[in-house]
Parts: structure tokens; C-alpha cells; sequence
């Protein structure tokens, strides 16, 4: 691309090849009001509902713009912070640049007079303008509002366009014979939104419009936001720096920025100090060095403002350089689709970049689930296996069911086939409270065991949260460092549902009225104590010292439970009891591992959402490899433009004049710039 | 140190307090290191080494900095403010990459000192002015000195050389905002270690944002000057009219009182008055011991802001009791306190009851044994493999007892640590030993408290019921023996009488009824009895809890909560 580059966009600055530059441009675009006011018109009504060629690139832009307002970064990863801005910055450009130049190849070629605070921009453009457009004082920030000059005929495309749709237009009516008044300046701003004023001047050519932005690097944050709004959407930019602050380091940055994305990019270095030269050669090494030696370099010297412009002679440069891009057709083109295709090749690299935060995104949100689920899966299976294993029945427990059964005589009474029934109602008509207390004990015990279960997990995982980074946010809730408050009387709930239904269960299970009858003889409380000791014992078997107590008299709950409903039946009781249980026991934790769980979703980002993002950039890719060759060829439709006249333009310095800066930086060009170089290092050697 | 040092009194007071600060500071971090962040820990770390390492070099020398944005004119007015060209100074930008210092010493030891403080500070050269010694000469300062100039004058003698006194280190710094980041690695380490900095910059690039960064970054407890430079450039309405802006922004964005003044390099304009602003600064040295309390307070609050003190002290006794209270409760004290005052009962009944009916409770289980303890301590078993209760295993682990117990440690541990900082509760929570519920079981199992000690009136209970017993079978059987012999119409002498009452029937009744009242009373009596054995089983066994929790629990915690006041505490004496 750059081996076209130069070509195309002749060294307008030059001393000696200015003329022929201007020539050219001059033949190039003889202005024709009939033929370009046709022109005007039929762009401007072929606007809205004539389908341009590359309707497929403007349906991929949608597409990318429609994916990008999905786009948040709720986690704060390392990469969050970055990507935020660059999705920030990718959605200002589409709206703001990508879709309107899209929408219409031949608006107006906006160049963005941008750079540091202090360089003179207004100053440049007001001179070039020959009037007050925008003020220039000594105090800084200048620049508050951006003040974007257009010809008359362009005000209805900037004032009603799309292009830089988040600003509100403040229009400023004013020929250029009128004499801005010092004290309106900067006029008084409605409250609503940043404003862009738009003003119109006959002076400029066709074809361009000026953009006075604000400082790149400026004090106030809204200043700086919008300067770089307003560089993005620029097609060209017009860098001031000046002579003590080329090496700052934000410029540069911007002027990466502007080379990775291939705008085109003019370097204006003002305030150059009379007969100082190292600047400039120094200037260019930098440009070199970063991979940017075609700029075109355009040195203004400090000198005293004549009403608050710059003389004709310092201006001229840059006065010809803008009048030959605007009004040479294949120059302007060139430049629009340079920017055009660099900014569409960068935005797909930057949807590449979002991608991959996206990815950490996802990345790290899994971690975070992982971290939650983890904590509770294992608080989980803790309490399920003390249930397996028989650990929950503790002596107590077993004890007050020994105290039930009571010695031998309750045995006998069983193996008689219940022969007695009427000892056996009356035996348990007295311990009744009893049994009753083995069913709270057990159903305590397993609710106590759940209880810490649960608050050890909590406490894990707020602690565990809280050290990662991008999980902080989720501490900042103070209550899930415990387990919920209500947790005691919710498990207590659970539980006494649990014995209902083992109640129902049993009366269910005794279908046979033989049955019911002993259910009704031994006395449902009795038995339900028994289901809970053998749900408890049965399942993993007692160990170690344990099955000395508990083996025993776990064994009599059986036989009293296999006496009444057989060996089967009991064993479908004690597997659905204990399923029932388990089950309980899991939901009252899932819903404790919820309280994260809910406020973690409002972190999550769509899990598909990466992939969307790349296969939008390729098709963005494959869509601009198919479109932009047809899109470039059709140079009939361009409207011509009138020259204007900006000051300078027509200056031609005395061609004995040593100081007067050179372009810079062309690496290639032909004879003549290599003359010019060796004339540059020549005249450098001797000062 | 040379022998200038602690000329003043309010120089050796301001010294002082440096130093207090300093061992506070250490004190803090000492204290609070396990759960300081660890990039608080780093730089208060970093600021204790070169204040201890800054007062050790020298207190006679102030580091004054230039530091700025580029093609300010840093250089130059170091080059008019040493009266010479010491620095390179270049349109290109930017120029200075490496920082030049410029010494104004007179004595061999203050040179010395000078070099190794500028040896410190990371400047490689560094020129030495001999300026005189004396303070007298050099008061006023704009006054030029009498003493016979010593340096060749440079092209342009622009300021007199020798108003700036005695022990200035005058540094000239790359600059802060260029396309070169390894300038600002250079310069930052040497303006967080200045005494004063000048930030010099330009009607061009004042409201930079990056100036106003950078601005905002300086450490805030050094005394900052801000300087317009190249003021020449502007008329002198548009001079004040930035001055006034200046003001405005650098108030804005800077937390301390900033001087800020208008200089001119190339005309001289402003540089007396900077040199003179310096130079005073330098006079009182109070510019160095002020930076360094600053920035150490600055530390400090640091540390507080970490370490937020807390408003209680210590461990309050109620919450230590009701840990103790519910981790006895968790292990199951109450329930073998229970045992133990049932199973006093029914022993106290079988011996104290009524002879006739006491063996009935005996055929009742005895609780304690159901828990698995043995009842009553026998001398020959203390020494048998078998441990004296087995219950403990039961009771006392398991899950369940292990579900209380961690529950009573974290109530304990939420209640001491409520609002404190998450690190910290995080080490409080770690401090408690895994090992808690092994430790309570052995406490209350490894131990014969349990058992039951035999009350001193049941020897005699007995005896009483003996007697009585006696009276009853005696008078039985005398009646008895009457009834046979007058049924078998045997001659029997008459029997004797008490108040009208045949004797026999006087000690049966006495007998029986004797044995009943004196059993009730006996009921009365063991139930005192067994109250006192449960209390008794339950103040050692709590008193066993406690001393395990002690250890365990409450110890290790109050050592972090004493640190954490100790750390609070430091840091409020070095932020003070």
C-alpha cells in the first residue's frame, strides 16, 4: 500500500514541487457550479433508499455493531479495563466513521486538525480560513467545543448526516466577510450532551471539511474522550505538534493508533524556533523508527501573529496540501479508502481482541462457578456420606432407642407374633414421648451436621472469592460470608417434613389391613423411629466401637420394622426414606449455593458471544476482499469540486528562501525527493 | 554525620520524630506482616530503608529535583541556577536521559557525604560548587556574596552562584512524559527519594493531562514548587493570566499547598526568586526532615487504612465463657452431667432407701453405664489398658460433635472479628487448631472425674436404716412370737409396756415407720446428693474445656487480635 501511497499524494509541501501539484489540481478540479450542485442533490437524495454496491459490507457492519452492543465486560479481569475502552472506542468509530462513510462514498473528505493542547490548531485553521472560527488564546484548554467547518453546500450532510450521531449540532451561521465578535467566544453551550458547531465557510474547498478538535492530550477528561472520538472518525488527520512537545508521549500514542488503523496522516510541526533545524531531521528519525517515514511533515515556524493569523507564507504548505487532496479526485479517493479499508482492517483485529477478553471472560467466570460449586459439592458429599455411613447415629440416639425397646421383655413380645397386643399399645402408649424424642434427636442431628456444612462452605467460599481478583466484586456482599440466616429454621422445616412424610410413608407401604392394624397396634411414631435408625444404620454399617452399641440395637429396629411389613417391604422403605432424606438434604444446600450462584449470573457473558465476534471479523475480511476492487473503480460518479481559497494557497515563496521547511519522510518518490534529501542533509551539514 | 547536624534544637526534635516514626512504622509492619497486602508491605518496607538509609547518609544535604515534562527548560534552569553549563540542553527532544547533579558544598566531609547520597539516589555525575560555608554571608540570600568569586564566570553569569547555600543538591531529572518510558524509570525512583521538587513546566504544555498525572502521582508528602518556565514568551498579562489558571489546576489536582512561580531561563526572570525559595529551604534542612515525617505518616495512614483499629479491646470475658459454654454443650458435658445425676440418684437410692424397697432402682439401668462409663473408680483398675470410659468415642466426635463444635468456634471467631479486615480474619480463622475436637474428647474422656464419688453419710444411712430395720424384724418377731405362743394358749409373761403401749408393737411401728421417714429424708438427701455430683462433674469437665479451648482457640486468636492492636496502634503513633 505504500508503494501506491506516495505516489498518489505528491509532496505538497515541497518548495519546488508545489507547483506542479497545484497545476494539477487546478485542472483537475475546475470548478463547475451546475454539474456539482447536480451532483450534490442526487447524492443527497439517493441517500436513504438506494442500496449501495456494498450493501454485504454494510450488513456485516450492522452485524458487528449489533454483537458489539452485547458486549460488557462484568468481571474485572486483568483484561477488562482494556477492553472496555476499546469496545468503547470500536462502538464510537462504527457509529461515528465506519457506518456513515459507508453509506456514502463521496461525503466530504473530513480532516481532523487534532494534537496537543497548546499546538495551535485554531490558530492554523483560522488562518487558513482567514476568519475566527474558533478561538485561540494563551490560557489552556482552548478548545472546548469542536468546531467543524464545511462548505455551504456540505452543511446539510454534517448537520443531518450520521456522521458523529452523539453530537448534538449547534449551528453557527457565518459567511466569511463577517468579523467574529471576541466576546462570543466560545458561545454559550446548551446543557445537554457535548456539541458540535458547525460552521460554513466559502473559503474552503470542496470536497473537505475541517474538524477543529480538542486537545489529545488535555487536563479535562471530557476534552480528551472527544478528541479521540473525533480523531476515529476522521478520514484524515492533520497532526499539530510543535517544536518542544514532538517526543510527548500520548501524541505518539494516538499516532500509532492512526498507523495501525493505515490513516492517512499529515504532521503539521508548528512553533519551530527561526533557524533551528535539528528538530525536524529529529522528528522524522522518530517517524522512522516507528515504521512511519511516509508522513508527510509540514514545519510552521514560530512567528508573531499579524490579527491573530499566521502569515500567508507560513500557511501556504499546508494551505496546498489540503486544496490538492480535496480537489484531485484519485488523491481524495485514495485517502478515503485507505482509512476506509485500514479502519475496517483494524476493526476486525480489534473484534479479535475483544474475542479473546471475552474468552478470559468466560474463562474466568467458569473458574468462578467452579470455585462455588466446588466448595458446596464437597460440603454435599460430606454430610450424605456421615449419612451413609451410619456416623450421624450418634450414641444419644441410639441410646433413647434403647431406652424404646427396653429389655427383654419388648423382644419376647415381638417373637410371640404380637400375640399381646394389648401389653404392646399400653407399653407404648407409655413411651410415646420417647419415640418421639429418637425422631427429633436423629433429625437434629442430621440438621446440625447440614447447618455447619453449610456455613463452612459459605465461609470457604467467600474467602476463596475473595482473593481472586476478578471475584471480589461478589464480596462486597458481607452477608454471604454466612450461611443465610433463616438457614437453622429452613433445615428445621425440612426435617419435620421429612418425618410427615416417613408417617405417610409407612401407612402407605401397609396396605393389607393386617398390616395397617399392627401399624396402628405398634404405633406410627415407634415405627417411624425404627425406620429412621435402620435408614441410618442399614445403608453403610457401623464400625469399630460403634457396632458394639449400635449394632445391637439397630438389629431389633429392623426385626420390629421387618415384623410388621416383612424383609422386602422394609428394605423399600429404608432406600426410599433415605433417598427422600438425601434428597432434602441436597436441596436445602443448592439452595444455599444459590445465594452465589444468582449473583454470579449477573456476571456472565454469553458464552457464544467470542465466537460471533471472530466470525463477524472474518466475514468483515472476506466481505472487503470481495467488495473494495468494485468499489474503487467507479471514479464517474465523483462530483467535482471547487478549488476554494484557502490563505496561502496560492502563496509562492522567493525561491532563494533557505528556512523554508521541507516535506519530509518520503522514502520513495523519485529523483527529485532524493534531491531534495540530499539537498536537506546538505544544508543540515552546514548549519 | 558531620558535626553540623543537631546545630538546632528544632532539627534534632524534627529527627527525633523521624526516627520514632520510623520504629513505629517497623513496629506495624512487624506486627501486621501475615496479613498486610503485600504491596502495602513492599512500599512501607521501601520507605523505611531509605528514610533509615537517608539519615544515615546525611542530614546536612537537601535534595532538590527538577523534574518536569520535556523541552520545559529543566536543564537550563539548572544550568542558570549553577551559574554555569552543566547540563546539555538541546532543541531535540528529548534531551536529558540521564539525571546530573550539582552539589553546593564547601567542607571535604560534606562533599564526601554529598557524593555517596548522590551515589544513592542513582545519579552517576554530579559537579561540586564550593559555596561558603558560612551562613552569615549568605543571609539574605538575593544579596550577592562578599567572598572573592571562586569559579570562573560563565558565558553568562545569570545568577549568583553562592546564594545558594551550603549542602544543596541541586538534580537535574529526564523528564516525565516523552516518548522514552525508561526517562520515567529513571526519574521516579529519585523523586519519591527528593527532599523538594520543582516540576518545571511551560505555557505550552501546563494543562497537559499528563503534567497533572504525573502531578497528581508525586509522592504528596514532599514540598513541591511548581515552576512556569519559558515565561518569557508571554506578555505579562497573558504571564498572569496562566500563573492564575496554573494556580487553579495545580489546587485541583494536588493535595498539598503548592507554591507555584513564574521562571524564565534564558531571561532570568523568576530565578532569583526560585533560587531564593530553594535556598531557604536548604538553609533549614527542615525541607528533609519534613518530607521524610511526611512521607511517613503518609505510610502510616497506609497502614490504617488496611488496618482500621478496632473499637473493642481484647477479647471480652463473656464471649470467651460463651464459647466455652457451647463448645461443652457440643461435646455433650450436659448430657453426661444428666447421666451422672441420674445414675447418683439410683446408687443413692439403693443404698439409702428404705431397706426393703431399694433394690427395685437397682434393676433399672444405669445411665452412666449406657454411655459406656464405668460408675464408680476402682484403685486396682487405674493402671488396666482399658481407658476409664469408652462414651467419649461416642459422644464427644462424630460428626455431629464435630458439627458443634465448628459451629461454636465459628460463632466465637465471628463475634471477635466482626468488622475487621478480611485478610486478617482469614489468618484468625487459620489460627484455630484442626485438631480442636480430638483434644475436647480427650479432655473429658482421658479423665475420672465422671465417676462417682460416694456420699459420707451413706455408712451411717445405712446404719440408721439398719437399726431400724432391727427394731422392725425385732418387734416383728417378738409380736409374732406372741401371737404363736397365745395361739398355741402358751403361758407367756406379761409384756411390757411404755405409756400404756405394749413395747413390741411400739418398736415395730417405730421400725417401720422410722424406716419410711428416715428413707424419704435419705430421697431428699441423695437428691442434694446427685445435684452435687452433676455440678461437680460439670465444673471440672467445663474446667477441662476451658483449658483446652485456652490453649486451642482463645490463645492463638487474642495473639492476632493483640497484633492487630499492636499494628493499628503503630500505625496510628507513625500517621500521627
Amino acid at each position: 500500500m505504500h508503494g501506491v501511497l506516495p505516489a498518489a499524494l505528491c509532496p505538497t509541501g515541497s518548495t519546488v514541487g508545489h507547483n506542479a501539484a497545484l497545476h494539477d489540481g487546478h485542472q483537475g478540479a475546475k470548478p463547475s457550479p451546475i454539474s456539482h450542485n447536480a451532483d450534490m442533490s442526487a447524492r443527497t437524495d439517493g441517500l436513504p433508499e438506494a442500496p449501495p454496491p456494498p450493501t454485504t459490507l454494510q450488513d456485516t457492519v450492522h452485524d458487528i455493531e449489533r454483537l458489539l452492543s452485547q458486549v460488557t465486560f462484568p468481571l474485572d479481569t486483568i483484561d477488562a479495563a482494556p477492553a472496555r475502552d476499546v469496545t468503547q472506542r470500536v462502538r464510537h468509530q462504527l457509529d461515528n466513521y465506519i457506518a456513515p462513510r459507508l453509506s456514502d462514498e463521496h461525503a466530504p473528505l473530513l480532516t481532523v486538525v487534532g494534537g496537543s493542547t497548546g499546538a495551535g490548531k485554531s490558530t492554523l485553521i483560522n488562518s487558513m480560513l482567514g476568519t475566527h472560527v474558533t478561538a485561540a488564546s494563551a490560557l489552556r484548554p482552548t478548545t472546548r467545543t469542536p468546531v467543524l467547518v464545511c462548505r455551504p453546500e456540505d452543511d446539510a450532510w454534517f448537520t443531518y448526516g450520521a456522521v458523529l450521531p452523539g453530537l448534538g449540532r449547534a449551528h453557527v451561521e457565518r459567511s466569511v466577510e463577517e468579523r467574529p465578535q471576541p466576546s462570543t467566544n466560545p458561545p454559550a453551550e446548551p446543557n445537554h450532551g457535548p456539541q458540535l458547531r458547525i460552521v460554513t465557510s466559502e473559503r474552503l474547498p470542496g470536497g473537505i471539511a475541517l474538524l477543529d478538535a480538542p486537545d489529545i492530550d488535555s487536563l479535562v477528561q471530557a476534552n480528551r474522550a472527544m478528541a479521540t472520538q473525533l480523531l476515529d472518525a476522521a478520514d484524515m488527520w492533520v497532526f499539530v505538534t510543535t517544536a518542544a512537545r514532538y517526543a510527548d508521549a500520548i501524541p505518539w500514542d494516538a499516532l500509532r493508533a492512526a498507523h495501525a488503523r493505515n490513516v492517512h496522516v499529515v504532521i503539521v510541526l508548528n512553533r519551530i524556533d527561526r533557524g533551528e533545524t535539528s528538530v525536524l531531521g529529529d522528528l522524522t528519525r522518530l517517524l522512522e523508527e516507528h515504521g512511519m517515514g511516509h508522513t508527510p511533515i509540514i514545519a510552521v515556524h514560530e512567528a508573531t501573529l499579524t490579527d491573530g493569523f499566521l502569515s500567508e507564507e507560513a500557511i501556504a504548505p499546508l494551505s496546498r496540501h489540503l486544496t490538492r487532496t480535496a480537489t484531485t479526485d484519485h488523491i481524495r479517493q485514495h485517502v478515503i479508502a485507505t482509512t476506509r479499508d485500514g479502519s475496517l482492517e483494524h476493526l476486525a483485529a480489534q473484534l479479535g481482541d475483544i474475542a479473546a477478553a471475552l474468552d478470559t471472560q468466560l474463562h474466568v467466570h467458569r473458574h468462578l462457578h467452579d470455585i462455588v460449586t466446588a466448595k458446596f459439592d464437597s460440603a454435599r458429599h460430606d454430610v450424605l456420606d456421615h449419612l451413609n455411613n451410619g456416623a450421624a447415629l450418634r450414641a444419644e440416639v441410639l441410646s433413647s432407642w434403647q431406652d424404646i425397646v427396653g429389655t427383654g421383655r419388648f423382644m419376647r413380645n415381638i417373637e410371640q407374633r404380637m400375640n399381646a397386643t394389648r401389653d404392646l399399645v399400653a407399653s407404648m402408649a407409655l413411651r410415646r414421648g420417647r419415640s418421639a424424642t429418637v425422631q427429633e434427636k436423629a433429625t437434629q442431628s442430621i440438621a446440625t451436621i447440614t447447618l455447619s456444612a453449610a456455613q463452612t462452605a459459605a465461609h470457604n467460599t467467600w474467602f476463596a472469592l475473595y482473593h481472586d481478583p476478578a471475584g471480589q466484586a461478589l464480596t462486597l456482599r458481607p452477608e454471604l460470608a454466612h450461611a443465610s440466616p433463616d438457614l437453622a429454621d429452613h433445615l428445621g422445616q425440612h426435617m419435620r417434613q421429612w418425618q410427615d412424610s416417613l408417617r405417610e410413608l409407612l401407612l402407605s407401604t401397609g396396605g393389607r389391613r393386617r398390616t395397617t392394624a399392627r401399624i396402628l397396634a405398634v404405633g406410627t411414631n415407634t415405627l417411624g423411629a425404627a425406620l429412621i435408625v435402620v435408614v441410618f444404620a442399614s445403608t453403610g454399617g457401623l464400625t469399630g466401637t460403634e457396632i458394639t452399641i449400635a449394632g445391637g440395637t439397630a438389629l431389633v429396629a429392623q426385626r420390629l420394622l421387618e415384623s410388621v411389613f416383612g424383609t422386602e417391604a422394609v428394605r423399600q422403605l429404608a432406600s426410599t426414606a433415605g433417598k427422600d432424606l438425601s434428597d432434602r438434604i441436597t436441596a436445602v444446600l443448592a439452595r444455599e449455593e444459590q445465594r452465589f450462584l444468582t449473583p454470579l449470573t449477573e456476571y456472565a457473558t454469553p458464552p457464544n458471544l467470542p465466537i460471533q465476534l471472530r466470525h463477524a471479523a472474518t466475514t468483515l475480511r472476506t466481505t472487503m476482499a470481495r467488495t473494495s476492487p468494485t468499489n474503487t473503480n467507479k471514479p464517474s460518479q465523483t462530483p467535482h469540486h471547487p478549488p476554494g481559497a484557502l490563505r496561502g494557497a496560492t502563496f509562492s515563496p522567493p525561491i532563494d528562501d533557505h528556512t523554508t521547511p521541507t516535506p519530509t519522510g518520503h522514502t520513495e518518490g523519485g529523483r527529485f525527493h532524493r534531491l531534495l534529501q540530499q539537498m536537506r542533509k546538505i544544508g543540515g551539514g552546514e548549519r | 554525620m558531620s558535626i553540623r547536624t543537631y546545630d538546632k534544637k528544632h532539627k534534632k526534635r524534627a529527627n527525633l520524630e523521624v526516627k520514632t516514626r520510623i520504629e513505629a512504622l517497623q513496629e506495624a509492619l512487624d506486627a501486621g506482616r501475615p496479613w498486610l497486602s503485600q504491596r502495602t508491605v513492599t512500599h512501607c518496607e521501601q520507605r523505611i530503608a531509605s528514610a533509615r538509609t537517608r539519615i544515615k547518609l546525611s542530614l546536612d544535604h537537601t535534595v532538590v529535583v527538577l523534574a518536569g515534562t520535556t523541552g520545559s527548560g529543566k536543564s537550563s534552569l539548572l544550568n542558570t541556577m549553577a551559574g554555569r553549563d552543566i547540563a546539555h540542553v538541546s532543541a531535540k527532544r528529548p534531551t536529558t536521559s540521564q539525571p546530573v547533579a550539582v552539589v553546593w558544598d564547601a567542607t571535604e566531609s560534606g562533599q564526601s557525604e554529598a557524593a555517596d547520597m548522590v551515589n544513592w539516589l542513582g545519579v552517576r555525575n554530579h559537579h561540586v560548587i564550593d559555596a561558603p560555608q558560612q551562613r552569615k554571608a549568605a543571609w539574605p540570600p538575593w544579596r550577592p556574596a562578599t567572598s572573592p568569586v571562586q569559579e570562573p564566570p560563565s558565558a553568562t553569569p545569570r545568577t549568583a552562584p553562592h546564594m545558594l547555600r551550603s549542602g544543596l543538591v541541586l538534580i537535574d531529572l529526564p523528564d516525565m512524559d516523552s516518548l522514552q518510558e525508561e526517562h520515567r524509570t529513571v526519574a521516579q525512583p529519585i523523586i519519591d527519594r527528593a527532599d523538594l521538587i520543582i516540576w518545571v513546566t511551560d505555557p505550552q504544555k501546563y494543562a497537559d493531562a499528563t503534567l497533572h498525572n504525573q502531578l497528581a502521582r508525586l509522592p504528596h508528602a514532599t514540598e513541591t514548587i511548581v515552576v512556569l518556565n519559558h515565561s518569557d514568551r508571554l506578555d505579562p498579562q497573558d504571564r498572569e493570566g496562566c500563573l492564575a489558571d496554573l494556580r487553579r489546576l495545580v489546587r485541583e489536582h494536588t493535595h498539598t499547598r503548592t507554591r507555584v512561580m513564574a521562571t524564565s531561563a534564558t531571561t532570568g526572570l523568576g530565578v532569583v526568586d526560585l533560587a531564593s525559595v530553594v535556598d531557604l529551604a536548604a538553609g533549614r534542612r527542615a525541607a528533609l526532615a519534613g518530607t521524610l515525617n511526611n512521607q511517613l505518616r503518609e505510610c502510616g495512614e497506609m497502614l490504617l487504612s488496611d488496618t482500621p483499629p478496632s473499637h473493642t479491646t481484647g477479647i471480652p470475658e463473656s464471649t470467651r465463657e460463651t464459647l466455652v459454654d457451647s463448645l461443652s454443650h457440643a461435646i455433650g458435658v450436659n448430657t453426661i452431667c444428666g447421666a451422672v445425676r441420674q445414675s447418683a440418684l439410683r446408687h443413692s437410692h439403693a443404698v439409702s432407701g428404705w431397706p426393703l424397697t431399694a433394690w427395685i432402682s437397682t434393676l433399672r439401668k444405669d445411665p452412666l453405664r449406657s454411655l459406656g462409663v464405668r460408675p464408680w473408680r476402682t484403685q486396682g483398675e487405674r493402671n488396666v489398658n482399658e481407658p476409664p470410659t469408652v462414651r467419649g468415642q461416642a459422644l464427644s466426635s462424630g460428626p455431629h460433635a464435630q458439627a458443634r463444635i465448628d459451629m461454636a468456634v465459628r460463632s466465637f471467631l465471628e463475634t471477635v472479628t466482626a468488622p475487621g479486615p478480611p485478610r486478617w480474619q482469614e489468618q484468625v480463622h487459620q489460627a484455630v487448631d484442626e485438631d480442636l475436637s480430638d483434644a475436647l474428647d480427650g479432655a473429658i474422656s482421658n479423665t475420672d472425674v465422671i465417676a462417682l464419688r460416694p456420699a459420707p453419710w451413706w455408712r451411717g444411712a445405712v446404719w440408721v436404716h439398719k437399726v431400724f430395720l432391727m427394731g422392725l424384724i425385732i418387734g416383728m418377731g417378738w409380736l409374732s412370737f406372741l401371737a404363736v405362743a397365745a395361739y398355741l394358749q402358751l403361758p407367756v409373761p406379761n409384756t411390757p409396756a411404755w405409756m400404756g403401749f405394749p413395747i413390741p408393737t411400739v418398736i415395730t411401728v417405730i421400725g417401720a415407720a422410722g424406716g419410711v421417714v428416715f428413707a424419704l429424708l435419705c430421697r431428699a438427701m441423695s437428691w442434694v446428693y446427685a445435684q452435687g455430683q452433676a455440678r461437680r462433674v460439670y465444673r471440672q469437665l467445663r474446667s477441662h474445656v476451658h483449658a483446652v479451648t485456652s490453649v486451642r482457640v482463645i490463645e492463638p486468636v487474642e495473639a492476632l487480635v493483640e497484633s492487630r492492636e499492636q499494628c493499628s496502634v503503630a500505625a496510628l503513633i507513625a500517621a500521627r
